[in-house]
């Protein structure tokens, strides 16, 4: 074809969409507590750890949550994808 | 009056008389049909496509499933043009919260003609076009099993879209006696039953048809893969678009044939004066099991094959094979049997049993893990993988990043505590737009683009594709961002116009999110109009493509029976031409010598 091919490495581009959905859900919010602010209950990380019921508590408590749980499925990705070649 | 009814009668049926004679004199149809020997298993009847009449006569005649699958794909863009500028024009009205753009009957029509337009007359079809030309040469097939079953299939089409759209054109012509249904796409009743607008009749009889041909061509692909598979093609090694059709199809032999009992009920519950599904008598909710057992798998039936064309196009790009291919396919048979067992997630707020609700619940929830399996082994392929940034991968990426999002926002639907809050608001809405722009359209979109070459010959302008993507993930991102964030504020669904109590609801707040949603979706309008444009410039004038792989497939072992088809195709053109030509501008990566 007379022309080469550039390539992204995929890992980049993975941790880029677990960076891009985890701003999301911070995003998710950080809105929300800002339009609904006085009106929430504080939120517990995990049921422990509480956020206060402000925009950035708000963002910080969607973000870690997802971060969280996206976080276990990416480390079952790292952890399959080393140890199996398919 | 009578007389003059009679008159058009007779004056219909000779015009349908000399249709017939014109159609059967202007082509000797057996000279081209494929099983003009009989039979629908596959056997060497020298068919011979090369025989096809020229101009329009070809295109309403033909039976070769390449054929057909084109005319699938120009019907589901034209329908998807239709339910966009609906679409437009609500979000326009919704841009202010007072009633100023169109009529609120109008507004009802655009919302109801919205939903049924883009799931039964662009999702489904748009899905069998890439069936109706690949699936065949995919598993090596001389053509689907039943060619003219396939063409009937799709020419019941066009009446259902007319039966369905039929109130908007008629409304000016009768003065307002058969205006656009207004039930939504769900068709609820009482509502549906009760609204005495003819245009509802009209509607329903069209998506009756729409159902009869989505059954119609379901029957085909099923016969087609089990019976017409080239002797290579076992069950180990069949592709998994071809899995994933196969079993959308088998949604769609279970649902549609319900759907469309509960039509014709529904029907004569309007004109007969049967209680089906009234309040005295009959039982809404009734409507609404039925309605939701066909639903919620038809869901299924839409994003299905998108996913298939994910799994199937993604690890091209990624430069190695789809990541635990047979765990992909059992997740697609274990959606494919738990959709059936999650409807009732529809109807929490109806009141039905907490039992029953916590069951469904269940259901609901458990069917998150096949979906999960199917975005584990995405992601797993992509890590290790050399990404080709093309216009078809970055689909693919976008498919899955909004498919977490929307998958994730279901997560939370399937609660019960939660639906309840959530129900018939705005939230439900963004929820599943994600679903059906985000992740069905974009699936849709990435097989456009990798088989351009295959359906057109040439080559699309890469950079417009791309221009496309980002348009359109922004806009869908934006749009449907806003949405959920309405819906957390407790925006109902459906309105045309809305007013809320400052102290409860920031009213300003919900104005700008309505804004940033039009504008979201004036976006992607953009970035559709550029595909259009990009698709049909492409194709009249593109570059030919005289490489039987222009994706470099044989790099990394993964040229499939689609490019050995076109492969040959290619190959005997050449001998045939002159050569010369210019050099094909690939969307294989960036130029070298630029």
């Amino acid at each position: 074809m007379g022309k080469t091919q550039t390539f992204t490495g995929g890992r980049r581009v993975v941790l880029t969409i677990y960076v891009v959905v985890v701003a999301v859900a911070a995003l998710t919010g950080l809105i929300l507590g800002t339009f609904v602010e006085g009106k929430l209950l504080a939120p517990k990380y995990l049921g422990l750890i509480e956020f206060p019921a402000t925009p950035l508590g708000l963002a910080a408590y969607g973000a870690l949550t997802l971060a969280t749980v996206l976080g276990v499925l990416l480390g079952l990705v790292i952890y399959v994808s080393d140890r199996y070649v398919e | 009056m009578a007389t003059g009814q009679l008159a058009l009668t007779v004056l219909m049926g000779v015009f349908l008389i000399a249709v017939a004679a014109w159609l059967s004199r202007v082509e000797d149809w057996r000279s081209y049909a494929p099983l003009s020997g009989g039979g629908g298993y596959r056997r060497d009847t020298g068919t011979a496509h090369e025989e096809k009449p020229a101009g329009l006569i070809r295109w309403l005649t033909t039976v070769d499933h390449k054929d057909i699958g084109i005319l699938y794909g120009l019907y589901g863009t034209i329908a998807f043009i239709w339910g966009g500028l609906a679409v437009l024009l609500m979000r326009v009205e919704l841009a202010s919260p007072a009633q100023d753009v169109i009529e609120l009957s109008m507004y009802n029509g655009l919302l109801t003609s919205h939903g049924i337009t883009m799931l039964f007359l662009f999702a489904t079809p748009i899905i069998a076009a890439f069936s109706n030309y690949f699936i065949p040469l995919l598993i090596g097939a001389d053509d689907m099993a039943f060619p003219r079953i396939n063409a009937i299939a799709f020419w019941l089409l066009p009446p259902a879209a007319l039966l369905i759209w039929a109130g908007f054109f008629l409304d000016p012509l009768t003065g307002g006696q058969i205006q656009a249904a207004q039930t939504s796409w769900t068709m609820y009743t009482p509502l549906s039953a009760e609204q005495a607008n003819p245009g509802v009749d009209l509607m329903l009889l069209g998506l009756h048809l729409s159902g009869v041909s989505a059954t119609m061509g379901a029957i085909n692909f099923i016969v087609t893969i089990f019976t017409e598979r080239n002797d290579k093609v076992n069950w180990a090694n069949l592709d998994i678009f071809s899995w994933t059709i196969l079993t959308q199809s088998g949604l769609i032999l279970f649902a549609f044939p319900l759907l469309g009992s509960a039509l014709i009920m529904l029907l004569l519950d309007r004109n007969f004066a049967t209680t089906f599904f009234t309040v005295g008598g009959g039982s809404p909710i009734l409507w609404q099991h039925l309605f939701w057992f066909f639903g919620h798998p038809e869901v299924y039936i839409l994003v299905l094959p998108p996913m298939g064309m994910v799994s199937y196009i993604l690890p091209k790009f990624a430069g190695r094979k789809l990541f635990g291919f047979k765990f992909v396919v059992y997740s697609t048979l274990a959606i494919g049997v738990l959709s059936f067992g999650v409807w009732a997630h529809h109807m929490f707020s109806t009141g039905i049993d907490p039992r029953l609700r916590a069951s469904f619940m269940a259901v609901s929830l458990a069917i998150a893990i096949p979906s999960a399996v199917k975005t584990f082994n995405w992601i797993t392929t992509l890590w290790n993988g050399k990404l080709r940034m093309t216009a078809p991968m970055l689909f693919c990426i976008g498919f899955i990043s909004n498919f977490i999002i929307g998958g994730v926002t279901g997560v939370f639907l399937a609660a019960v505590p939660v639906d309840l809050v959530l129900h018939d608001t705005y939230y439900v809405v963004g929820h599943f737009h994600y679903i059906v722009m985000g992740v069905i359209a974009f699936g849709v979109f990435a097989a456009v683009y990798y088989w351009f070459p295959i359906y057109t010959g040439r080559m699309y302008q890469r950079t417009l594709a791309k221009w496309h993507f980002w348009l359109v993930m922004v806009g869908t991102n934006l749009t449907f961002f806003g949405m959920l964030i309405l819906g957390y504020l407790g925006m109902p669904r459906r309105y045309a116009t809305y007013d809320f109590n400052p102290a409860i609801t920031p009213m300003q707040a919900i104005t700008a999110l309505h804004q940033l949603a039009t504008v979201g979706a004036f976006i992607i309008a953009i970035g559709m109009a550029i595909f259009v444009w990009n698709i049909v410039m492409s194709w009249m004038e593109g570059p030919v493509i005289e490489d039987g792989d222009p994706w470099s497939l044989k790099d990394t072992n993964q040229h499939g029976h689609e490019w050995h088809w076109h492969e040959n195709r290619v190959n005997r053109s050449i001998v045939a031409a002159d050569g010369g030509e210019e050099e094909v501008a690939t969307d294989g990566g960036e130029v070298a010598d630029e």
